[in-house]
């Protein structure tokens, strides 16, 4: 039983982050940084739980989507006049450890075969397994480098090439990558913070009253989960339905050249490098228009998008506090 | 006296141990208890108790400090395998415990991997967590405390009816030989489940967690969960304020838990035979002398030190790099890949899977067929290179004429230095009559450069002290990470006048720079923060630094411009 995403008190921003990778994946992730204690992996996993099941090609370790990319295996089938087999199946929430060994993230040979019958074949890793899920990094920061490296890669092509051990294997390897780090605990460096579609800042509430809420909730969701749930489902199928007309519309959403004006104006105020955060703040603002039902983007989605796009990006001594950075910000947006 | 406690009689005075250790075999929602003290306080004999506590049919595994990635996680059994030709798993350890309680002694050494299968089953409340740990050993994981629902210091027993009713205790080991305690637990167990929570109690948690400054909602729950089992106990079956009260000085800790930033009294380093003599640590750290006030200095200008390390930086790069034939020895250093070349360090799951697709044709029977084409070796490489360990003096003299804020100035400049490699940090400040440790080792510049701003002045220069912290930090981090060099940065005008035993200052000063020299791995980096066009220089410093051995630099040296020398110097 998991957690309804709706019964979270508070944590608005971080919900806005996630949910706007869900209509449009191609944001490329999302960043939270934050204390400990905050519901940031308890806020993935409700998410995924909450979304609309979708088909994919049954026992196909890499979940192929029947209508989209298809692994080698799926292809092949393809190509052959089979007609792929279907099942329905939930968003999952695949974790990456961090003592992880690179075998194990891109996969590698699978020795049963091998041994058994001397054949060359793919045991495919956990970026197969993150395939159309959501791929969660509790503490990205403390990650090998050469890991986030690799992952990043895989995060940005959308695919997992594996050239090891007389092995040679493509695969789609499309997720929602989510990272946390708590910055207190050591840095990304600014190339790595950069491949982050984008950033919240989480914080633990501080108002007794919404506390007690929080208590509540959980001590009566752990008492009766089942209960907990049917208490919950119109505030949850809601927004289900919100999310699945938002990613219908996605592709309707119109920009002017005023919007992207807008952004490029504070990213050369800020001085923010390369392109990805432009076009990050567009993406996630045509996300939060359509969420909102619009097939137009407004000053407000700019807004709040480069809130979301924008503080992971700015050019910074790594000794400045993100606050003082979060002013600079507000300052240009409120111009 | 509380029955519910005394029911374990083996258990001499630590009565919040006996109660942590109830209210975990009642209520495995608390999330765990981390037990903290010096060697020989019987941390690992309490956390052992915890299995005469619980019911026999609940699970209990101990995880040993060295232990592999397949036995925590189950894994491929090779020699099945390879004897049946099917891959057959082995069930890991935490599997076996799922439901049940996991014990880790020494759980600050515990290897990442291992560690992080602990946190996750902990979030899945999977299993619960009993550990122990030596400060000493260096910091317990804050991930780790995030999860506890208990923290307990155990002190040493001063006095003599419980030193001696603790050998007794030694002896005959079985606690709960009467089964009372596990009855007791059992029924609570059963009470558990229908206890009532008012909304009075549940507002007293919010307020209480919040009044103690701290902010993560786990904490909320952790209260609820041991008031629950308190009141448990005690054969209630309603939750009240009394009983949140009760748990609360268990569950409330911050962390990290302040045992852990300063450490206890400093061992007599420079003089074995003065026991006793450290009764005015006892002190508070005020000035006898000197500015009487204390004082926080803002961060003066910073400047460029870029290549002040690089020397050492080209070291560790070749240790990384190129194996020289003394590192192809030892079997030291994370593996990163595997090579085809090498001696006795076989990767052996590579070796399998080099050999594997050959077997069929090879005629394999029974066993494996491995040829020398097959052997894989691992690639190790070192972890990060430095730990930089900044020992800064606070004391008065450093406020005359703000010196601080320039002072300050050149250690932001240096660490940001330390951030541009990627070394560790940790920091020292002395002052008063104490030194304290700032910030343990941490990759975090950013907090680090918090700590320095915060870091006050005022009192008397207590050196010594600063150098033995850094001289325990050293030694427990050696322990740990045998590839880690060391640099300790004493930033100082070396005006000492406080010594930690009956010495004089500087007498014992030149014992303890005797004992640092013998360092492993360690260079020293001395700092003269002196103002020298002053009348009444005294290059106090620089006597320091010869005596460690050190290269010494005037501050207004550090700068860009005086690099050509710095780098001649250091590295050599």
């Amino acid at each position: 039983m998991i957690f309804p995403f709706t019964a979270i008190v508070g944590q608005e921003k971080m919900k806005e982050g996630l949910i706007v990778n869900v209509i449009d994946p191609s944001i490329n992730g999302l960043l939270i940084m934050g204390e400990r204690g905050t519901a940031k992996s308890t806020a993935v996993r409700a998410l995924a739980d909450l979304l609309p099941e979708r088909p994919a090609v049954k026992d196909c370790p890499f979940n192929c989507d029947p209508e989209g990319d298809l692994c080698p295996v799926c292809a092949e089938r393809k190509a052959a006049g089979e007609k792929l087999p279907m099942v329905m199946t939930k968003m999952r929430v695949v974790e990456l450890p961090l003592g992880i060994t690179e075998d194990r993230l891109v996969g590698t040979l699978d020795i049963e075969l091998a041994i058994k019958r001397g054949e060359r074949h793919f045991s495919p890793g956990i970026l197969a397994e993150a395939n159309r899920n959501f791929l969660y990094v509790d503490e990205v920061n403390l990650l090998e480098d050469y890991l986030v490296d690799l992952l990043l890669d895989a995060a940005a092509m959308g695919v997992n090439t594996v050239e090891r051990e007389g092995i040679s294997f493509t695969h789609p390897a499309r997720f929602i990558l989510v990272g946390t780090m708590n910055p207190e605990e050591g840095e990304l460096r600014p190339q790595l913070l950069d491949r982050f579609g984008l950033v919240v800042d989480v914080h633990a509430i501080v108002d007794a009253e919404s506390r007690v809420e929080v208590i509540k909730r959980k001590a009566s969701f752990d008492n009766d989960p089942r209960g907990f749930l049917k208490r919950w489902e119109e505030a949850q199928s809601s927004l289900r339905e919100r999310i699945s007309r938002a990613r219908a519309l996605l592709t309707r959403v119109k920009f002017t050249d005023e919007i992207l004006y807008k952004i490029v104006s504070v990213s050369t105020e800020l001085g923010i490098y390369g392109h990805r955060g432009d076009i990050a703040a567009l993406k996630a603002a045509r996300a939060l228009a359509a969420l909102d039902g619009r097939e137009s983007i407004e000053l407000r989605d700019v807004e709040e998008a480069i809130r979301l796009a924008f503080p992971h990006r700015l050019r910074k001594m790594p000794f400045d506090e993100m606050d003082k950075e979060g002013k600079t910000l507000e300052s240009l947006l409120n111009r | 006296m509380m029955k519910g406690i005394d029911i374990l009689p083996g258990m001499v005075g630590q009565k919040r141990a006996k109660l942590a250790l109830l209210l975990l075999a009642i209520n495995p929602h608390c999330g765990g208890v981390v037990f903290s003290g010096p060697v020989g306080t019987g941390k690992s004999l309490i956390a052992q108790l915890l299995r005469d506590l619980l019911p026999t049919e609940v699970p209990f595994v101990k995880i040993p400090l060295h232990v592999t990635e397949e036995a925590m996680w189950g894994g491929l059994d090779f020699e099945r395998s390879l004897k049946t030709g099917k891959a057959l798993l082995t069930k890991g350890i935490l599997e076996r415990a799922i439901g049940g309680i996991v014990l880790v002694d020494d759980i600050n050494l515990l290897s990442p991997s291992a560690l992080y299968g602990l946190l996750r089953h902990l979030d899945e409340g999977a299993i619960s967590l009993v550990a122990t740990a030596n400060p000493l050993a260096g910091p317990v994981p804050s991930a780790i405390w995030e999860r506890m629902g208990f923290y307990v210091l155990l002190e040493e027993f001063e006095d003599e009816p419980n030193r001696a009713e603790v050998i007794r205790f030694n002896l005959g080991r079985n606690v709960s030989e009467d089964g009372k305690a596990r009855l007791l637990v059992a029924q609570a167990r059963q009470r558990l489940k229908e206890m009532e929570v008012p909304e009075e109690v549940i507002k007293a948690i919010a307020c209480r967690v919040l009044a103690h400054g701290i902010t993560s909602h786990r904490r909320d729950i952790y209260l609820l969960e041991a008031a629950k089992a308190y009141a448990a106990l005690w054969g209630e079956n309603k939750v009240l304020e009394a009983h949140v009260e009760a748990v609360k000085s268990l569950v409330l800790f911050s962390e990290p838990p302040p045992a852990f930033l300063t450490p206890p009294d400093p061992p007599p380093a420079a003089s074995e035979s003065t026991k006793g003599t450290h009764a005015h640590d006892a002190l508070p750290p005020g000035p006898r002398q000197g500015r009487s006030k204390d004082e926080v200095f803002e961060v003066g200008a910073t400047f460029e030190v870029r290549r002040l390390f690089f020397p050492m930086d080209r070291l560790r790069r070749s240790s990384d790099g190129r194996r020289t034939p003394t590192q192809a020895k030892k079997q030291g250093g994370r593996q990163v890949g595997v090579t085809l070349t090498g001696k006795k360090d076989i990767a052996l799951s590579a070796t399998v899977r080099a050999a594997a697709p050959y077997q069929t044709r090879r005629g394999r029977t029974t066993s494996l067929i491995i040829k020398d084409e097959d052997l894989r070796f691992w690639r190790r490489a070192k972890k990060t290179g430095h730990l930089v360990i900044f020992v800064t003096d606070a004391s008065g003299s450093m406020g005359v004429n703000r010196r601080m804020a320039a002072t300050k100035g050149a250690i932001m400049s240096l660490l940001m230095d330390c951030y541009k490699y990627r070394d560790r940090v940790a920091m020292v400040a002395f002052r008063g009559e104490k030194a304290s440790v700032l910030l343990p080792p941490t990759s975090s510049v950013t907090l680090a450069a918090r700590r320095l701003r915060e870091m006050p002045v005022g009192g008397k220069t207590p050196l010594n002290a600063g150098l033995i912290s850094a001289y325990e930090m050293v030694v427990a981090q050696a322990r740990r990470m045998p590839e880690m060099r060391f640099v300790i940065v004493l930033v100082t005008d070396g005006r000492a006048n406080v010594s930690i035993s009956k010495e004089p200052v500087m007498s014992e000063f030149v014992k303890l720079a005797e004992k640092m020299r013998k360092l492993p791995r360690t260079d020293f980096l001395v700092v003269d923060t002196e103002d020298k066009s002053s009348l009444l220089k005294t290059d106090r410093a620089k006597k320091v630094a010869a005596l460690l051995g050190a290269k010494y630099f005037v501050m207004e040296e550090l700068g860009a411009k005086k690099i050509a020398d710095i780098v001649r110097g250091i590295g050599t």
